[in-house]
């Protein structure tokens, strides 16, 4: 089970400087090849006891990632991480790092807790090459955490690091893929890929090697894999949805085939071959990122993506994880759903509160009549 | 009690909007390049085209809901999957166009061959031009800003006029026509001249009582959007700061028995002004300054105007893309507020959070406190949606301000006992 603070707890014992990541696409390899564990805070939904201190700070109208981010790093998380890192990844996380960094200076930690930036060029690539200044930017945190923490870049640490995200990355591939052929239940990949993100990588690989060997022995009534008849889904957001709409999803005779899910198959999807150079290499890993409505240069891509992945993974309806509050998402939806209407694949839109973890039985009927209505 | 006579100002505002509009059709329907773009993409670039019009979805949408109309068309958005959460602007502009301007003021805008949003206000307004994007089929240039913490850097600056360059480009390969730099050049100084003239206008809120009130402010930042880089942007505002001056010489001020100066931080609250400035001044209060307005033609960190000096135009332009609260952080918005509350001897803040502009509203709290342990200077929290009156309770945020009032007086009790 996901423990994001124990598994803090036992990163910091282990002695390598742990830095905390914004979501969502934060570059992971560069920070382990230089000696760091890098953890992405996301995913808390449930793993942190309410909002409270976030509240003082950030109105009701914010988005549950920020709350819960902002809740876990002023709270728990605050005296076992050695550095912070964002990028612009959206409207909201740009303006966090001050109000932070106010609060950890005035508990007392003083200018302790170093906070590296960069900025990714968001404009269209073939409007704008943006390359120069994205290799910029990776060589100033380059040098920046080198200056931290000490460690000097190595080109063969950063090939092997690079290497090392690529074997998770196609092992959750694989796993996506015994999720969707039934013999492994979606919760279970979920938990997995949640925990994953505060683990080192090498921890995580190996959670995914028990996990994808295990295929078939996973299943609990929750994830049950799909009988006959079933009716495959593709969901998309970005968030997996809580436990209680999985059960549900999988309790109205419906199989997870394929995601959308920001943490999940958008982080894994597309991943360049190792370089020697982080600037070279990362200019090509955001430019052939897989779309996310967060990166506002792969706009034009966005909807073909999500319609070659319907077709490739067959799934016969699509649900839509709504993060309250995430415009990113919101923006999109309209335009996604009437193109999924053209292509005569359902969709379902559910609305996911920070505190929906208890609000359950709207979500639940609703499923239910969705899977109803694709049956008859 | 405020007056609401027209002055000569306001109804030069009138006629500047409506030629603008007027004058936007007209080119259009005779074949004019149209381009509908962001709110703070630099429009003096299109000037230096000779036919080459430009639209602000914006400001058309805060124009509806300055005249009652903006939740009637965020319904519109809503009706078609747009949801509620979504910022007022989009959804008005979004229903707007869901049924071709039907209940438009202006007639709405015509259709676009070219988009330019920009990122250094919020990223969403990518997401929203990606919106017509994709269900009209027209370019969509996304202009990057970063964000900035500390005063912008160059390696930002070379990255924002590069973008620049970009765009005039593709501008002159789609519509077939030159960019004339010396013209451009020429707009960013009718621009620099015309904002010269709005600081003189908004500096008549440091006479007591002041000569103006923020709503004021609010309605003329219009010729701002529809006809900046022009000699008539200049004339309008040499003619409101003269007019301006001329009744504050007069003793001719908008609240005469002022007593609680206020200052405002978010968007204007475009379905409440008349209201809002009534119902203060019965109260005998007067939101003097706004950050709203006062980061026009400024740089991050500072309200202060921040001249050109007639080199490159692109430069100048580049260098005033994070003046605008939302593109900078939380210690340069308290700078430049701290500087104006004090220039204007402000009694009390009022923070309002707005549900449709999360980047102007997150770090308000944070704000809040930090210009009380600053300045001393009490505030309270509102919620005012800017362009959405159905995310607006009247009662509520009444009783906050009168609350506020109630502290201003408090504090002053205090001191005179002190």
């Amino acid at each position: 089970m996901m423990n994001p603070l124990k598994q803090l707890e036992m990163l910091k014992n282990k002695g390598r400087p742990v830095i905390a990541c914004f979501p969502l696409y934060p570059p992971l390899a560069l920070f382990h090849s230089m000696g760091l564990t890098p953890v992405v805070i996301w995913g808390l939904r449930g793993h942190v006891a309410g909002t409270e201190a976030s509240d003082r700070h950030l109105p009701s109208y914010t988005c549950s990632v920020a709350r819960h981010l902002t809740e876990f790093i002023l709270t728990d998380a605050r005296d076992l991480i050695d550095g912070i890192f964002m990028y612009n990844a959206c409207d909201t996380l740009r303006n966090l790092p001050e109000i932070m960094l106010d609060q950890l200076n005035d508990a007392g930690r003083g200018p302790g807790i170093p906070f590296f930036r960069m900025h990714l060029p968001m404009t269209s690539r073939d409007q704008t090459d943006a390359s120069g200044y994205l290799k910029n930017e990776i060589r100033s945190l380059t040098q920046n955490l080198s200056d931290c923490f000490g460690a000097g870049f190595s080109s063969e640490k950063f090939q092997n690091s690079v290497a090392l995200y690529q074997r998770m990355r196609a092992l959750a591939l694989a796993a996506q893929d015994q999720v969707a052929a039934g013999r492994l239940g979606f919760l279970d990949f979920v938990e997995v890929m949640q925990a994953g993100a505060f683990m080192p990588v090498e921890d995580h690989l190996r959670a995914l090697e028990d996990l994808t060997a295990g295929a078939g022995t996973h299943n609990a009534d929750a994830s049950r894999p799909p009988e006959d008849k079933t009716i495959g889904v593709m969901i998309s957001g970005i968030l997996p949805p809580p436990p209680s709409v999985i059960s549900a999803i999988a309790a109205a005779g419906m199989t997870i085939v394929a995601d959308d899910i920001a943490p999940f198959y958008r982080s894994y999807a597309v991943m360049p071959a190792p370089m020697s150079d982080p600037a070279e290499y990362y200019a090509k890993f955001y430019d052939d990122h897989y779309p996310c409505p967060t990166l506002l240069y792969s706009g034009d891509r966005r909807p073909a993506a999500l319609i070659d992945r319907i077709r490739q993974s067959r799934a016969g309806a699509m649900i839509f994880i709504g993060e309250k509050f995430c415009e990113y998402e919101y923006f999109e939806f309209p335009f996604l759903e009437k193109k999924l209407a053209e292509m005569g694949i359902p969709s379902l839109l559910l609305e996911i509160a920070i505190e929906d973890n208890a609000h359950t039985a709207a979500h639940n009927a609703r499923i239910a009549a969705f899977a109803e209505m694709i049956k008859n | 009690m405020a007056s609401f006579q027209k002055t000569e100002a306001g109804r030069s505002l009138s006629l500047v909007v409506r030629d603008a509009y007027m004058d936007l059709h007209t080119r259009a329907a005779k074949g004019a390049f149209v381009i509908w773009i962001a709110i703070n993409v630099p429009a003096e670039i299109f000037l230096g085209f000779d036919n080459v019009v430009y639209g602000v979805p914006e400001s058309h949408a805060a124009l509806n809901a300055a005249k009652g109309i903006g939740a009637l068309q965020c319904e519109k958005a809503e009706r078609i999957g747009y949801s509620m959460d979504l910022c007022s602007y989009a959804r008005i502009d979004i229903g707007c166009v869901s049924d071709n301007f039907a209940d438009s003021p202006t007639f709405g805008l015509p259709r676009p061959h070219l988009l330019v949003s920009n990122t250094n206000n919020c990223s969403l307004l990518t997401k929203w031009f990606d919106v017509h994007h994709r269900e009209m089929g027209v370019p969509h240039f996304i202009l990057d800003v970063p964000f900035c913490y500390t005063p912008q850097q160059q390696k930002d600056r070379d990255y924002i006029v590069a973008q620049f360059h970009d765009l005039i480009r593709i501008i002159e390969k789609m519509s077939g026509r030159q960019c004339d730099m010396e013209k451009v050049r020429q707009a960013v100084s009718h621009t620099d001249e015309g904002i010269g003239w709005w600081k003189k206008f908004l500096g008549y809120a440091e006479h007591r009582p002041s000569g103006i009130t923020a709503f004021d402010s609010f309605v003329q930042m219009a010729p701002f959007l529809v006809a900046r880089g022009t000699p008539r942007f200049v004339k309008h505002y040499r003619l409101l700061a003269e007019e301006t001056g001329a009744r504050v010489a007069a003793g001719d001020f908008p609240v005469p028995d002022e007593k609680y100066r206020l200052f405002w931080d978010n968007i204007a609250p475009w379905h409440q002004l008349r209201d809002m400035s009534a119902s203060l001044a019965a109260l005998k209060a007067n939101i003097v300054g706004a950050t709203y307005t006062s980061c026009i033609g400024t740089v991050e960190g500072s309200f202060d105007r921040y001249p050109y000096d007639g080199g490159d135009p692109l430069a100048m332009l580049a260098r005033t893309q994070n003046c605008y609260v939302c593109p900078h952080g939380m210690a340069l918005r308290g700078k430049a507020m701290a500087e104006a509350v004090k220039r204007l001897g402000i009694d009390g803040i009022v923070f309002a959070g707005n549900r449709s502009c999360k980047p102007y509203s997150l770090t308000q709290f944070d704000q809040q406190r930090k210009m009380a342990r600053a300045l001393g200077v009490p505030s309270v929290m509102i919620e005012v949606d800017h362009a959405d009156v159905r995310k607006y309770n009247r009662e509520n945020t009444f009783t906050r301000l009168e609350a506020l009032i109630e502290n201003i007086d408090m504090q002053r009790s205090a001191r005179m006992s002190a």
